[in-house]
């Protein structure tokens, strides 16, 4: 009987350990933030350098980066900046690891351990931590707002509302080649459609080397697929189209779009991208040795590929399009909220105000990166050649798809694409499984961004 | 006669109440005298009470709070009733958990080959004095490193370019190198041989102990009587371990349900699709990385009722194995 009641205890234990483990019970504070009218930070935003003319604040913020302080955000630049325009505000850069961010990041919202700033990327990722954070219309004034193009910062796409971060770059989403490589075997021009993407990948495949390069840094996880999903998406349907799909009004299951990923997932097995997409961990030595022609990437990866190629580095959107591609995937992000826990909120919105400000979008664009506000060109001789052909008439900019679809969808999304790519599931399954997580969405997690209007 | 007056007086005997001095003092309760038995067992509950009261705030609470969670769409801060919806859209509607269901159900199943392989080294150090020690300690090794460590080591192992495929190429085995990591079932293959190596050396220390309280003049006799080899193993020594063989397979079954996540992190990340995502690793997923805490805590809920199964049938065919 007592070994029974023993077995019992342990019978009812074992399993509560782990279903305890598995339970977080705090629930955040949010201290009251003080009210500040929009010309307190709003000198941030002026393009004056000048010491005397900012309005005196103290104290300290940590900021917290989502990886490396290097110079994608060129943060390092914009707070020695800040700092020479308030020497009283000391500032602590944290790099947090990229891979799970928005993971550690929402634990320490919720344990309310938050740093006073954080990055943050818009559309969908701000609307699931934008109950946490300070909305900065109370503190930057529209127009510096309207001028980065903060919208996707913003509750339903609209500044008028709660705007809670603001961007720091304009990033772009591209196929990256080598001139070079693409040159010799007769490539002179960058192909812009489908039959033209193919043409080129056939001379590249008969000279031995790989046309598309697709694999994983780290061996595991995947590609990022979202960055081809934008282009897929865009040749198949407008931006209204997009709302539809995003809100659920419009499967994604449908005939363009399904079209268009089917031909996409026949990149590899026309031979043109390597075989293990999923796996190889040398598609960026492989595009600095040549063997690879071509990989997809952001303007992020631009001074890394120039490193390597220097001269022989283009970029060029993606030509997965029917029709000659004019589209460029194009969204301002890279950005930063203030949390509504700081304890420094003047000082952490004055922050905000500066990264948009002409001064600091300067230092932006020192850093090599392309600045959001616009009127500020980049210093990147091939990002700026890409910009200057996608400002050529005819051209149109089209957001970043995947920065607006739920986190669930998102997950099916960049799982679906990986999966068919490798040849493991099919084009119509992964669209039907994007489809089932839209309809698993609550009615406040369908949110309308209004990226048609 | 005699049998009558023997029963009469055990009876009697049983029905003596103590006498006033013999009984303990302040026992009473609604003006009833409660008996030793009785009184044991209040005073043990109330030394008992300090560990209870922590168990159900630590355990008990946050489970309840877990299952409350679960029917709500809670972001981490604000939670909005939704019934079972997480279960009934979220979960069992999906296809993709009955993968992970499978996958789950594929890496408990391959606890006992794990622990037969274990069993089968530990023997053969048994059977080798000399080199025991050291064999031993080259079993153990692998339970210094961290998942981390293993994850990426058997990533790269197992990777489309890596060590396995290329010693598949150089001994005229190429039709079988693969891109273990990509493929459906090859990948969770990859990772439960991963996670094996891994708990090997725990398994064989604790089944070399086992084998170690095994009297010798019990083999010596069996050896006498003929038996030999597997025989010895499975008639002989096996009834005699079968307490450690239990143990390591509860200890590896428990790792298997909550601690692979590491392995899955660094190696596959889940996939390719969700065919090497596990409860435990999709309840990280949902939680965190996509700040549906509603949906984790419903896979927290799944997770325990899976625990709760495992641990009932483990304890239940230890119990008919032992009766």
């Amino acid at each position: 009987m007592k070994s029974w009641k023993s077995r019992a205890v342990a019978l009812s234990l074992a399993p509560l350990l782990t279903l305890a483990a598995c339970s977080s019970g705090s629930t955040a504070s949010s201290p009251a933030t003080t009210s500040s009218t929009p010309a307190a930070a709003g000198s941030g935003g002026s393009s004056s350098s000048s010491t005397s003319s900012a309005p005196a604040l103290s104290g300290s913020l940590t900021i917290w980066n989502r990886g490396p302080i290097d110079d994608t955000t060129a943060l390092k630049p914009l707070i020695d900046g800040f700092k020479k325009k308030y020497p009283t505000v000391s500032i602590n850069a944290v790099a947090q690891p990229g891979d799970n961010y928005f993971a550690v990041l929402q634990a320490a919202v919720i344990g309310s351990k938050g740093p006073d700033i954080a990055s943050m990327f818009p559309g969908g990722y701000q609307v699931q931590f934008q109950s946490k954070m300070l909305d900065l219309n109370k503190y930057i004034p529209q127009s510096e707002l309207k001028a980065v193009g903060a919208q996707y910062y913003a509750q339903d796409g609209d500044l008028t509302k709660a705007t809670y971060g603001v961007p720091v770059t304009s990033s772009f989403y591209g196929l990256f080649y080598n001139r070079k490589v693409l040159s010799d075997l007769g490539v002179t021009s960058f192909p812009t459609t489908w039959t033209e993407l193919n043409a080129a990948c056939t001379k590249v495949k008969a000279a031995g080397k790989t046309c598309i390069g697709y694999g994983s840094d780290s061996g595991s996880g995947g590609f990022p697929s979202f960055l081809d999903w934008s282009y897929l998406v865009g040749a198949a349907s407008d931006l209204k189209g997009w709302d539809a799909m995003l809100t659920g009004t419009q499967s994604y299951a449908n005939p363009a779009v399904t079209a268009q990923v089917t031909k996409w997932a026949a990149l590899r097995t026309n031979s043109y991208t390597n075989q293990d997409v999923l796996t190889w961990r040398g598609v960026k030595a492989g595009f600095a040795d040549g063997s690879v022609a071509m990989v997809m990437g952001g303007s992020w990866d631009t001074p890394t590929y120039e490193k390597t190629l220097g001269a022989n580095l283009g970029v060029m959107p993606a030509p997965f399009s029917d029709t000659p591609q004019k589209k460029l995937v194009r969204l301002p992000d890279n950005g930063y909220d203030v949390l509504k826990s700081t304890k420094n909120p003047d000082a952490a919105a004055a922050f905000e105000a500066y990264i948009i400000s002409a001064e600091g979008q300067q230092l932006v664009a020192a850093a090599g990166q392309v600045p959001s506000r616009t009127g500020i060109a980049t210093t990147d001789k091939v990002n700026a050649a890409l910009l200057e052909t996608a400002a050529s008439p005819g051209w149109t900019a089209i957001p970043m798809f995947d920065n607006f679809t739920a986190p669930s969808v998102t997950d099916a999304l960049t799982n679906g694409l990986n999966s068919v790519l490798a040849g493991k599931s099919s084009p119509s399954d992964v669209l039907d499984k994007m489809d089932s997580a839209t309809k698993s969405l609550t009615a406040a997690q369908r949110v309308d961004y209004h990226l048609g209007s | 006669m005699a049998t009558g007056s023997a029963m009469s007086k055990s009876v009697e005997l049983r029905n003596r109440r103590p006498k006033p001095e013999n009984r303990l003092p302040g026992n009473r309760f609604g003006g009833t005298r409660l008996g030793l038995q009785s009184r044991r067992s209040l005073w043990g509950m109330l030394f008992a009470l300090p560990a209870l009261l922590l168990v159900v705030l630590l355990l008990v609470l946050p489970a309840l709070q877990a299952l409350y969670y679960s029917f709500t769409s809670w972001d981490g801060t604000d939670a909005q009733w939704i019934g079972l919806q997480n279960y009934t859209n979220g979960l069992f509607a999906n296809p993709d958990f009955r993968r992970i269901l499978l996958n789950n159900a594929i890496i408990i199943a391959s606890v006992p080959l794990e622990v037969a392989v274990a069993l089968a080294v530990s023997y053969l150090l048994m059977m080798r004095r000399r080199s025991r020690p050291f064999f031993r300690a080259v079993f153990f090794l692998p339970v210094a490193l961290s998942w981390v460590v293993i994850g990426l080591t058997f990533g790269y192992l197992f990777s489309s370019r890596g060590a396995v495929n290329t010693l598949l190429d150089n001994i005229g085995l190429s039709a079988l190198s693969s891109d273990w990591l990509a493929g459906d079932w090859t990948s969770l293959a990859a990772l439960i041989l991963a996670f094996s190596w891994s708990y090997l050396g725990i398994n064989v220390v604790l089944l070399s102990t086992g084998l170690a309280t095994v009297d010798p003049s019990v083999i010596e006799a069996a050896r006498l009587d003929g038996a030999g080899g597997l025989g010895m193993l499975r008639l002989v020594i096996l009834p005699q371990i079968r307490r450690y063989v239990e143990l390591a397979l509860i200890v590896t079954m428990s790792a298997a349900i909550t601690q692979i996540f590491g392995l899955i992190y660094t190696m596959t990340a889940g996939g390719p699709g969700r065919s090497t995502t596990t409860l435990e690793y999709a309840l990280y997923q949902t939680s965190f990385a996509q700040g549906n805490f509603g949906q984790g805590a419903a896979l927290g809920i799944v997770l325990f009722v899976v625990s709760l199964a495992v641990t009932a049938l483990r304890i239940r065919s230890g119990v008919a194995a032992r009766d």
